[in-house]
Parts: structure tokens; C-alpha cells; sequence
């Protein structure tokens, strides 16, 4: 009931209102019969306002409807605007741009992944504390390199795996991907020597 | 009008992740002791398994699932990832599994598209 009482134009002070106060029709109603206007039955006097106002019991369904209809008059319910005020993240719009202009080239890569690890890696032993922190700078390296080759759009994931060579093979790394067919890609290269094997991945994922 | 998607709806969740791939993990190879010629098809399909009810969320997201699984030899390994994407949206989890015979490692990263 109170809502009524908020439609009289003095909204000039609510930021909210979408439309400016001046160009907002004024109301008929005349300033003193404005209070008793909460009153449904003294509504008709001045003013014609809205049929679902003044007929109907205020029901869930009505009130909603009501808002839409106040905001046409000057006074915004919703904040209807695009601005994410409520929301942490922010969403860019699709750009609709489906085909990379430069493919992901999964031989290149691979060459630089093979450089990487032989320059990185060459003849060296196993060793456990040295390979922890091997893995994380050799896949910032890895994901520096494909930076620089350059696949703009591309969003990149790089894992990296050093482990100990037995002379059993006892180990299995799979992977699958939910991907585009045409635009999306990986590579990937293994190197073994006489201690330990690496293996290096790299995926391309394109963000259209 | 607008469909106001919170945050939430659109970024990557870990906890409901974590709990796919320990399910597809239980699932496949949970109750089973090593065995070298059965470890590429049990790889294949904790992967499948975890892509499967992954799509089934409905996010628009694309995903990528690794597996390693290895047996306890008493041999090392040390992974790491390292991925240019956008904070906001996109996000990854591994679980790490293991029983008596082996130890079973699956990475998820999710990009938002």
C-alpha cells in the first residue's frame, strides 16, 4: 500500500528512476488528496490510474505486475541495466568469431617442448627434491614458449610430468577432452633418458 | 527479461568435480589390484566416465581429463600444470586416489567458453 503513496513524482531524489523527472507525466491527482490516495476507494477521484491497482485485491501475481507497470510510470523496481553490480564476474559477450585467424600448430609446439626438455633435462639424474620444483618452471616455461609463438585467442593448459624410469613399465597416462573438433588441439612429447622420463602436454582450447 | 546468472552458475566448482571423478574412480577400479594389461582400458574409463557425468551438468564448459595411474613400485612422480586462461571463469582439481597396489592421479581443467 505504501507503494502507491511512492508513485508521486518525487522521485527526483531516487537515482533509480529510469525515466528523467521532467519528462514524466504529473500526476492528476491533487497534492491533498495525495495521502488519502493509499485509500483505494479515494483513488478515482483525481486520478486514472492503473486498472489492476485500484480493482483487484493485492495478490502475489498482481504485485509483480504492478512493478512492471510503476516502472513505466517513472519508478524502477528492477535494475534492468546491464551493469554487474551483483555479480563478481565478469562476462564478456560473445564475439562470434568462430574460426581462429592462426590454427593451433601441434608440430611446432611439440619441437618446442622437445627443445625445452632436452636443454632442461639432457642427462640429468633423478632426483626428488630437485624435480619439484623442475616440473612447475619447466611448465611456466613451456606455456612462456607457446605465448611467444603466438596463437591469439587461444587459451592454453600445460601439464607436465617427470617420474623416475624403472625397467618395468608400470605407469598409464591417459587423457580426453571435451573440445571443439575443428578449432581446439593438444601435443604433447615424452623424453626418456637413462633416470627419468618427462612428458610434456600442452592443450589449446579456442575462446571464440 | 534478463536471466541474471550469478556467479556461481558460470564458474568452475571444485567440490561438485571432486566428487565426480572420486565416484568414476570407486566405480572402475576401486576394489581391484594392479594389472598391467588391464591399466589402459581402466584408464580409459575412469576418463570416459568422468567426461560423461561432467557433460551431464549442463555448464558451458569445455573440459580436460588427465589419468595417470601408477603401481607402487616405489618409484617417484611429480606433476605439474601450468594454464593461461581466464581466472574468473575457469579452474581445475586432481584427485589423488590410491589402494594397496597402485596409485591412480586424474586432473580436471575446465574452460568456461
Amino acid at each position: 500500500l505504501g507503494r502507491k503513496q511512492s508513485l508521486m513524482p518525487d522521485a527526483a531524489a531516487r537515482k533509480q528512476s529510469m525515466i528523467p523527472p521532467d519528462a514524466r507525466r504529473p500526476s492528476v491527482l491533487p497534492p491533498d488528496a495525495r495521502k488519502s490516495s493509499i485509500d483505494p476507494q479515494h483513488a478515482p477521484q483525481g486520478r486514472r490510474a492503473s486498472i489492476m491497482m485500484m480493482d483487484h485485491p493485492r495478490r502475489p501475481s498482481q504485485d509483480r505486475k504492478q512493478s512492471i507497470v510503476e516502472s513505466t510510470a517513472g519508478r524502477s523496481t528492477l535494475i534492468v541495466t546491464p551493469g554487474h553490480a551483483h555479480r563478481t564476474n565478469v562476462r564478456y559477450e560473445n564475439t562470434y568469431k568462430t574460426e581462429p585467424d592462426v590454427k593451433f600448430r601441434s608440430a611446432e609446439v611439440r619441437d618446442t617442448i622437445k627443445d625445452i626438455f632436452e636443454r632442461e633435462l639432457g642427462t640429468m639424474k633423478y632426483d626428488k627434491e630437485r624435480c619439484i620444483s623442475l616440473t612447475t618452471t619447466l611448465s611456466e616455461k613451456i606455456k612462456h614458449s607457446v605465448k611467444i609463438l603466438g596463437f591469439p585467442r587461444y587459451k592454453i593448459v600445460v601439464v607436465v610430468a617427470i617420474g623416475e624410469q624403472e625397467t618395468h613399465p608400470s605407469i598409464a597416462f591417459t587423457s580426453r577432452c571435451i573440445w571443439n573438433q575443428n578449432t581446439d588441439n593438444f601435443s604433447e612429447y615424452t623424453f626418456k633418458n637413462a633416470s627419468l622420463y618427462a612428458v610434456g602436454l600442452v592443450y589449446a582450447m579456442y575462446m571464440d | 527479461m534478463d536471466e541474471f546468472q550469478t556467479g556461481e552458475e558460470t564458474a568452475f566448482v571444485t567440490d561438485e568435480v571432486t566428487n565426480i571423478v572420486k565416484e568414476a574412480i570407486e566405480s572402475t577400479i576401486g576394489p581391484n589390484a594392479y594389472q598391467h594389461n588391464k591399466v589402459n582400458q581402466w584408464t580409459s574409463n575412469v576418463v570416459e566416465q568422468c567426461l560423461n557425468q561432467l557433460t551431464k551438468l549442463g555448464k558451458p564448459f569445455k573440459y580436460i581429463v588427465t589419468c595417470v595411474i601408477m603401481q607402487k613400485n616405489g618409484a617417484g612422480l611429480h606433476t605439474a600444470s601450468s594454464c593461461f586462461w581466464d581466472n574468473g571463469t575457469d579452474g581445475s582439481c586432481t584427485v589423488r586416489w590410491e589402494n594397496k597396489t597402485m596409485y591412480c592421479i586424474v586432473s580436471v581443467f575446465g574452460l568456461a567458453i
